[in-house]
Parts: C-alpha cells; sequence; structure tokens
C-alpha cells in the first residue's frame, strides 16, 4: 500500500501540470462552441449585453473551477446552462431595475442585407419573434433552452421544475406559436 | 383540441416529436400517427413551428452578438485555478476519477494497487451524498411521524395525464401505476414520503444517491431535492422532494424501467374540520387517515361547524393549481357548514379535473350546469370588430405597423394582453372578495403567507400582461400621434381595496382598445385615452406588485 501511494503521488506530481492544462483546454473548446449560446440565453433572462457577456465568462471559469477540485459533471452543457440561469437572475435580482430588452425583431436580418435571406423568411422570423413575446417567462425559458438543444430532463434541471412542467410548457408555448405563425 | 377522445393527446405528440416518450409509448403513439389523419396533421403543425423556431435561431445565432470580441480564456482559466489551492487529495482523486473515463490519461496508472485505491477514494467520495441523503431522509421519517401524518391525498401525473388519488379512493386508471410500485417493492399506499423512499432505498444494494437544494412546490419554497438511483429492479431513480423549513414530502418523481414516469405532488391538506356525517361510498379505505381530535368535543347531535376562512383559501389554491382560478366561469362561495363550487358551460374536460382536485376535500360541493354564459357584452371580439372598411386613424395605424397582417397581429396581441391582465384582476378579486382585511387577519400566519403567495403568483402576471401591452401599445400610438402622456397613479394601500381600482383602470383599456380596433370615428379620444389609460395600468400593475408580496406579520 505504502508503495502504491508513492507511486501515485510521483506520478500525480508529474502529471499535474499537464491534466491541468488538458482540463483547461478542453474548457476552451467548450467555451467556443456554446458561449454565443449562453450569452442569448442570459439576454433572454433580462440581463443587459455586456453583463451578459462578463456572466457568460463567469460561468466557464466556474466550470474549469469545479472540474478542477475533482468534481464529477456527467452533463457539461445541462451544467453550465443551469449555472448560467441561476447566475443570471441572481444579477438580475442584484440589479433591481427593469430587466433589458434585447429588441431582437429590429436585428432580424434584413432581406436587403443579406442576399441568402429572402423576404418570407423575415416575415416568418418577425412573426414567431412576435409570438415569443407573447409566451409566458416559463414557456420562454423552456423554448429557449429546448431551441439550445437540451432536453426534458436537462431544461427541468435548469429551471428547477419537474420534467412534466417542461413538457406542459412546451406544449402551450407550441401550440401558442403556431397560432401566431398561421 | 388536444384531448379528443381517441387520440393522442398534443403533449403526446410533442413529447413524441422531441423523442421523450419510452420506447413503449413511442411505439404506441407511432402506431396511432400511422391510422390517424388528424393527429398526424398535428404532428406536421408542430415540426413546422419546430422548423420555424430553428430558423429563428439560425437568424439569431447571425444577427446577436456580444458588445465586445470574445476573450481568450485560457489565461483566465489559468489563473482561475491558481486562485483556488485545491487541497492535494482532491487533486488526486480527481485524477483518478478520471481513471474512469475512456481517456488516454490511463497510461500513468501504476498498476493494480492504485487502482484498489482510487477504488476506495471514489467510493468515499460518493458516500458522502449517501451518508447525507440517509440522514435527511431519517429525520424526514421522524418529524412525520411527530406531526402524525397519515397518506395524505397526491396528485399523480402519469403520461401527460393527471388523477388525485386520495387513502380512501383510488382512480381505476391508476391501477398500472400501483402494480408498477408494488413489482418495484415501493409502498404504494404512501408514495409521498420520506419513509416510503426510505424503505425502498434501504431494501437495495447498490443506491447511488445525490442531494442537492432547490425550490420547489407550488410556492417554490426551499426544498432538499434528493435522488437515488439503482442498476438493479423495476424503479431505476426516484427522487423525493422535502421541504427544507418542515422536510415534510412536497413533490417525487419516479422512473421505471419498463412503466416509464410517475410524478406526484402534494396536495392541499385537509384541516382537521368536523364533516358532516357522510354515507360511506364505495369500499372502505385501505388504512384510515389518522385524524387529529377536533379542538372542541362535538355530540354526535351537533350542527357542524361553518366552513373557515382558511379552508376557503385551500379550496382556492387547489383551483389555482390547475390554473381553474382564470378565465373558467366557476365561482367559490361558502354556504354554511359546506364550500359551493359552482359553474356553468365549463368543458366537460375541466369538470372532471376540478372534481379530481377538489376530491380531497369533503366540505366541497361542486355544481355544474351546461347553461354556456352569456358572451360579454360591451367590447366586440377583434374578428367582427375590424370586419368594416378602415377609418383614417386605421389606416394610418396599418401604415405605420406595415400593413394589414401586422394591424391583425397587432389586434391579437394587445387583445390576448388585454385578455390577460382581466383574467388575472378578476381572479384577484374574487381573492380580495373572499378574504377582506378583517377575515385576512383572522388566519394564522402560514394561511397569510399562502394567500400571499396566491396573490402574488397573479400580480406578477399581471405586471407582466400589463407591461407587454404598453410595450405593443404605446410605440404604435406615439407612430400615430399619441405618444403616451405623464400620468400620475393612485393604488390604495390595501392589496383587497387597488384590485377594484385595478379593474377600473383595465377596464377603461378594454373599452378604448375596443373602440380604436371598431373604427375610431364614433369615439375620437379613444387613441388619447388609450394611450393614458394603457400608461397608468402600466404604473398600476407595477406597484401592485410590489403591494401583493407585503404580508402583514
Amino acid at each position: 500500500m505504502l508503495f502504491a501511494s508513492v507511486s501515485i503521488s510521483l506520478a500525480a506530481s508529474g502529471s499535474a501540470r499537464e491534466a491541468s492544462s488538458k482540463l483547461q483546454l478542453q474548457v476552451a473548446q467548450w467555451f467556443e462552441e456554446s458561449r454565443d449560446d449562453v450569452y442569448r440565453y442570459l439576454l433572454t433572462l433580462g440581463l443587459p449585453p455586456a453583463q451578459a457577456q462578463e456572466a457568460t465568462q463567469d460561468v466557464f471559469l466556474r466550470l474549469y473551477v469545479t472540474l478542477q477540485k475533482g468534481e464529477e459533471i456527467l452533463n457539461w452543457r445541462g451544467w453550465v446552462f443551469r449555472v448560467a440561469h441561476n447566475h443570471g437572475l441572481k444579477i438580475r435580482a442584484r440589479e433591481a431595475g427593469q430587466p433589458f430588452d434585447p429588441a431582437w425583431e429590429a436585428r432580424l436580418p434584413d432581406p436587403g442585407a443579406s442576399a441568402e435571406q429572402s423576404l418570407l423568411e423575415r416575415e416568418r422570423n418577425v412573426r414567431l419573434h412576435q409570438a415569443i413575446q407573447g409566451l409566458s417567462e416559463q414557456q420562454r425559458r423552456c423554448l429557449f433552452l429546448r431551441m439550445e438543444g437540451l432536453r426534458y430532463p436537462e431544461i427541468a434541471d435548469v429551471l428547477g421544475i419537474s420534467a412534466s412542467s417542461v413538457g406542459e410548457f412546451l406544449r402551450r408555448a407550441m401550440t401558442k406559436l403556431r397560432k401566431g405563425t398561421l | 383540441m388536444s384531448r379528443v377522445q381517441g387520440h393522442v393527446t398534443g403533449e403526446q405528440i410533442l413529447r413524441y416529436a422531441d423523442g421523450e416518450l419510452n420506447a413503449g409509448e413511442s411505439r404506441a403513439v407511432q402506431a396511432h400517427l400511422e391510422a390517424c389523419w388528424q393527429c398526424r396533421a398535428e404532428l406536421t403543425g408542430i415540426e413546422t413551428t419546430i422548423a420555424d423556431c430553428i430558423r429563428y435561431r439560425d437568424a439569431l445565432r447571425r444577427e446577436v452578438t456580444p458588445p465586445e470580441p470574445w476573450p481568450d480564456i485560457l489565461p483566465l482559466l489559468a489563473r482561475a485555478g491558481r486562485q483556488e489551492p485545491v487541497p492535494a487529495w482532491r487533486k488526486a482523486a480527481a485524477r483518478m476519477a478520471a481513471l474512469f473515463r475512456p481517456a488516454p490519461l490511463v497510461r500513468w496508472a501504476p498498476g493494480a494497487l492504485a487502482l484498489l485505491l482510487v477504488a476506495v477514494l471514489v467510493y468515499r467520495l460518493r458516500e458522502t451524498p449517501s451518508v447525507k441523503a440517509a440522514q435527511i431522509l431519517r429525520q424526514a421519517v421522524n418529524a412525520a411521524e411527530l406531526r402524525k401524518e397519515g397518506n395524505r391525498p397526491v396528485q399523480v401525473q402519469v403520461r401527460g395525464s393527471k388523477w388525485i388519488r386520495t387513502a380512501a379512493h383510488s382512480p381505476a386508471e391508476l391501477a398500472p401505476v400501483a402494480a408498477a410500485f408494488t413489482a418495484a417493492r415501493y409502498d404504494w399506499n404512501d408514495p409521498l414520503s420520506a419513509r416510503s423512499f426510505a424503505a425502498w432505498r434501504d431494501s437495495l444494494s447498490d443506491p447511488i444517491d445525490a442531494v442537492t437544494s432547490r425550490a420547489c412546490g407550488v410556492s417554490g419554497e426551499n426544498c432538499y431535492q434528493i435522488t437515488t438511483s439503482t442498476a438493479s429492479g423495476e424503479l431505476a431513480a426516484a427522487t423525493l422532494w422535502l421541504r427544507a423549513a418542515d422536510l415534510q414530502a412536497l413533490e417525487a418523481a419516479f422512473d421505471f424501467r419498463a412503466f416509464g414516469r410517475v410524478e406526484l405532488s402534494a396536495l392541499p391538506e385537509i384541516p382537521p374540520v368536523v364533516s358532516r356525517a357522510e354515507p360511506a361510498v364505495g369500499p372502505p379505505a385501505a388504512p384510515a387517515l389518522p385524524q387529529p381530535l377536533p379542538a372542541e368535543p362535538l355530540g354526535p347531535a351537533a350542527a357542524p361547524a361553518p366552513v373557515t376562512a382558511a379552508e376557503e383559501l385551500r379550496v382556492l389554491e387547489a383551483l389555482h393549481r390547475i390554473q381553474a382560478d382564470l378565465g373558467d366561469p366557476i365561482h367559490v362561495s361558502p354556504a354554511g357548514e359546506k364550500i359551493l363550487v359552482s359553474g356553468a358551460g365549463v368543458d366537460p374536460g375541466r369538470q372532471q379535473l376540478v372534481r379530481s382536485a377538489l376530491a380531497p376535500f369533503s366540505r366541497v360541493e361542486i355544481r355544474f350546469t351546461d347553461d354556456v354564459p352569456p358572451a360579454g357584452g360591451g367590447t366586440p371580439a377583434a374578428s367582427e370588430a375590424r370586419s368594416g372598411t378602415l377609418d383614417p386613424l386605421q389606416k394610418l395605424l396599418e401604415q405605420r405597423l406595415g400593413g394589414k397582417p401586422a394591424l391583425d397581429r397587432f389586434a391579437d396581441r394587445t387583445l390576448e394582453a388585454s385578455d390577460a391582465v382581466l383574467a388575472r384582476i378578476h381572479a384577484l378579486r374574487r381573492l380580495a372578495a373572499a378574504f377582506p382585511a378583517a377575515r385576512e387577519a383572522g388566519l394564522s400566519g402560514e394561511d397569510r403567507r399562502s394567500l400571499a403567495a396566491l396573490r402574488a403568483d397573479h400580480a406578477r402576471v399581471l405586471q407582466h400582461s400589463a407591461g407587454q401591452l404598453a410595450q405593443v401599445m404605446l410605440p404604435a400610438l406615439e407612430s400615430v400621434g399619441y405618444p403616451a402622456p405623464r400620468v400620475e397613479g393612485h393604488l390604495a394601500a390595501d392589496w383587497q381595496s387597488a384590485c377594484g381600482e385595478l379593474l377600473q383602470t383595465a377596464r377603461q383599456v378594454e373599452r378604448h382598445l375596443g373602440a380604436l380596433l371598431h373604427g375610431a370615428s364614433d369615439a375620437p379620444d379613444a387613441a388619447a385615452r388609450l394611450a393614458e389609460s394603457v400608461t397608468l395600468l402600466k404604473l398600476q400593475a407595477d406597484a401592485y406588485a410590489g403591494l401583493a408580496n407585503a404580508v402583514e406579520r
């Protein structure tokens, strides 16, 4: 047993830096893949852009520190959205002002601005956007998280509600969106 | 629409499209879809909306970018790593845990003895939540025993349908659920309890626990969430939510390997009241509810006590859970020793849900009649309102908004928001009528908080809907020459009287909105007054949200 411990400590000290930098590279890659999605989700929570951007970085730094501590994270993307959600709400509560309105409608690309964007597509996007504005807060959050590819149990985990409530919120959201885009 | 007899529900179709059904359910839905045009059309509709959502997301991905370019995160990560010194044993454990992942790091594993040590360390790391889970469960079982808690009525949700199960009555549709619990050796007589959860967990040879805390229950109370999963047996995982304040089980979720997911939630507890002796209906209850003794001993001939404010509050809470206090023509009124819940023209599915939600209340009498209530006069419906030719103001509005479809959408959205505002104000008015200040003051502290949670919930949605109405309406009115005026908001200091003022403003909004959409020529100042009343409504709804949250100690 003594032999084993010594071996481990030697091996550990030898590869500590290597493991650390591997983990950093891994988290950096995840950051690159998902930072824009997390940033947009934070905007939907009502954070102003600069704060949303900073909060996004914080979330990934926290992910790294958590993994470095040896904690196991089975689903990093679900974890990232959950931490982003809680962090975002905390910031919103601290600011106590009106939620920031990202006014996406104005940014949906103009047909003149991009050749591949047809007039019809823009029209559909604007209509969908307006229908999304008519959803309840939970319906909208469920929808945005689903758009980011999260499954029902993951969304439930992010929002702290049951998976069946997620199903119900999404069903209502889809019904409203259909009505709004017909 | 989503619950046509013989068809799959809208939620099932969505879950099917999202791959959220288990294999058996998925096959059943697929078979139905192959046979049923109507449900297939529903699926196509859902898939079209999904495609719309993805196109929309892609547009946002292209267009919505952060204000600054993203920094190189690697130096930040390195710094973050240095800031928190990690204890050596945790570092080792982390690397050891990495051995279990299919990673090339295994190459430095120094032999079988090391692996053994790794297993011990990992086991220890896992042990912590197990100890915590066992500890919390033990305390919760003790707390339930102290409360003399019997098996309470629960709402059972399975495959998109909801049922109420009481100690005395379990709907026949729940027989397969009962069988699944029995097969998993989980006590179906008292499924939502720490005792049954602990008994099942103790019977496992390989329980894996996770303990976290989070908001749960109707009013988002702070709860412990205990999840135990196992590789053996019928039940793959179970999660129990215990309210942190008193360790009472509020919700539970069960993932059965073959049967799928079952969710339970606690229904409002029935207060210990003396109810009128009623002839037993159906078979006697399996295990009797331990009934606390009434405060005053009453002889068999004593008259039943009149219903209390607390009882009425619980009935309102139960209706609020199924959102039957919004829009449905359902009225609650105390009538001596009974609480009368009446409704006219309520859809049969809703009726069943209301009956189910109120089943635990022995003193509730439900009366539904089929008469459809007359449509409210006054504001004409949007479709008929805008069927005629447009007046000059409407033409201008149409032009500013960007065409007829945009004007139609504007009409729909504003009417919808105005409806949502009115639905919430009516719900609040009903609460205010049932609980005037004097009656509210007579409630216990906990009941006062429940009442506050109920009204705060309505006030939050009201604030949101009034905000939306202002957001859509005010820029449009401004574009046609009617900017929002400066208005002074007035609101009574108590939540009950303030409801009346809110209703007055909301009715003004409704009236002017109707006039504007109907053709403002017969009400030339409709647009100006609409801008004023919408601004006032927004101010009042904001102020009301603060008022509704306040609880007198």
